[in-house]
């Protein structure tokens, strides 16, 4: 979703429950931000269009599944077919679950693992994670929380807060084909401003420390290899910085200047405030499963 | 009532709605209550009017409620039902509207807490800037309450106050420390 300045206001699910019934969810920090706009939308700029709107918020109680064993661990629990020719990516619908229990699932991915979310009535919070953990013990399935899944977006390359800066576009975010062509939008007029289509603007990248040893810093800024730490010579920074299980060493996500194009370019990581400096190479922001092939499984 | 192997709990966090008496007051959690929204679509005013009529609710104007429903906003109304017969009330409501109307389930969203005693206005004036002295049976708004958007609803029998679910802990507090400084 865009502002009308072109830049990314959030990013969040839109799924279609019915002919005329959509559930549209947000960053969590955005959900009121995010409601405003669409009243202010359906007041203000289409008075006409026949759209009624409600925060569900509070009304259900949602867990994300993920990992290769979702779907067995979810097959234990729902009680609809939930193959993946039944219910592949990006599906959403009403089910049971537990044996009657009205719920919805949606099978959406911030992990980027095989993942769903699945909603319950807001009653049953507490006995859906007690089944989801107990039906899991057999994979073992962990509880895990937003630090973990931190770590796993960053491994996957998806944006969240720390990119969604509010003066940043989806072409600096690398989502530039998720805005369509084929229809007008808020924010597509001044998404085609010279400074918003800069081919030298800020691209996100994913950074990993030459020697694998090295820590990174979150905030450290992009500067080539030989030249002053100064204003002048600043290339971009680190957005989000982790340690990935996955690859055994630091990696991070940043916005450099042209990044798509210098993939494999070594630079300087400078941080002068924390006082450090490491040797990074430029890398796809995708470190895990770059074609999607664990979501789509 | 739904046949499945969950059990629910109630949104102070027990398996049972909690009650507290301070003094003159009781302040009862009530789970017994299904909660869903009604919003007229565009040019549907004469088919909802219907539809209401037929399960014999009023939809009232802006400020005021009824047993049965409380208006939100323009063209849109909070319905309410015994929760035993209606645990899905959804979908009772969408085989009475059918395409007229846009509902939404809104029961678990909601922390509802009815109080009960003399003089609940001493309670109010300590948790919100609402001046309930001024408010009839019938009548209800929506105000902040310890920084929590929340609908007070004034009854024959007392007070009806509505909380963010997730936040019911905090607004039970809330009304309790009021309410031992009340009374």
């Amino acid at each position: 979703m865009l502002r009308e300045d072109g830049m990314v206001f959030d990013d969040g699910t839109t799924a279609r429950m019915g002919p005329n019934e959509y559930v549209m969810t947000t960053t969590t920090a955005n959900a009121v931000p995010v409601f405003r706009h669409l009243e202010y939308c359906r007041q203000c700029l289409w008075p006409d269009m026949d759209v009624q709107l409600i925060s569900t918020t509070e009304a259900w109680a949602q867990y994300s599944v993920a990992g290769p064993n979702a779907r067995k661990l979810l097959a234990k629990i729902v009680d609809q077919d939930i193959s993946n020719d039944a219910f592949p990516y990006m599906a959403c619908g009403e089910i049971t679950v537990c044996g009657g229990l009205r719920a919805r699932l949606f099978r959406i991915s911030f992990s980027g693992e095989l993942a769903y979310e699945i909603a319950v009535p807001t009653r049953y919070g507490d006995a859906m994670i007690r089944e989801l953990v107990s039906a899991g013990a057999e994979f073992d399935a962990v509880v895990y929380g937003t630090e973990a899944l931190g770590v796993m977006r960053v491994e996957k390359g998806h944006v969240a807060g720390n990119e969604l800066n509010g003066q940043s576009s989806a072409l600096n975010m690398g989502l530039g084909k998720m805005v369509s062509r084929k229809k007008d939008a808020i924010g597509m007029v001044l998404s085609a401003r010279t400074g918003m289509v800069d081919p030298n603007g800020y691209r996100l990248v994913g950074v990993r420390p030459v020697d694998p040893a090295k820590s990174l810093t979150a905030g450290s800024h992009f500067v080539a290899k030989g030249a002053d730490p100064v204003a002048a010579h600043d290339g971009g920074w680190l957005t989000s910085v982790v340690y990935s299980p996955h690859m055994g060493h630091a990696i991070a996500l940043g916005y450099l200047k042209s990044g798509d194009t210098r993939m494999g370019e070594r630079l300087r990581a400078v941080n002068l405030l924390a006082g450090t400096e490491v040797e990074i190479e430029i890398v796809s922001p995708h470190f895990v499963d770059p074609q999607g092939e664990r979501l789509r499984a | 009532m739904p046949d499945h192997r969950l059990k629910s709990l109630a949104p102070l966090g027990n398996s049972a709605p909690q009650t507290d008496t301070v003094g003159p007051i009781t302040i009862a959690e009530n789970t017994s209550i299904a909660l869903a929204s009604l919003a007229t679509r565009k040019g549907r005013d004469a088919d909802v009017a219907t539809a209401t009529q037929a399960l014999n609710i009023t939809l009232p104007g802006p400020g005021r409620a009824t047993d049965t429903a409380m208006w939100l906003a323009p063209d849109q109304w909070m319905i309410e039902a015994p929760f035993d017969t209606h645990e899905d009330i959804a979908a009772h409501l969408e085989l009475a509207f059918k395409d007229a109307a846009s509902i939404t389930e809104q029961t678990d969203a909601w922390v509802r807490f009815d109080l009960r005693g003399a003089d609940l206005h001493g309670l109010f004036e300590r948790l919100c800037n609402l001046d309930t002295r001024a408010m009839q049976p019938g009548h209800a708004t929506r105000t902040v309450i310890e920084h929590l958007g929340c609908y007070v609803i004034c009854r024959n029998t007392g007070f009806t106050l509505l909380g963010p679910r997730s936040s019911a802990k905090s607004l039970h507090h809330a009304v309790m420390t009021a309410a031992k400084s009340a009374y």
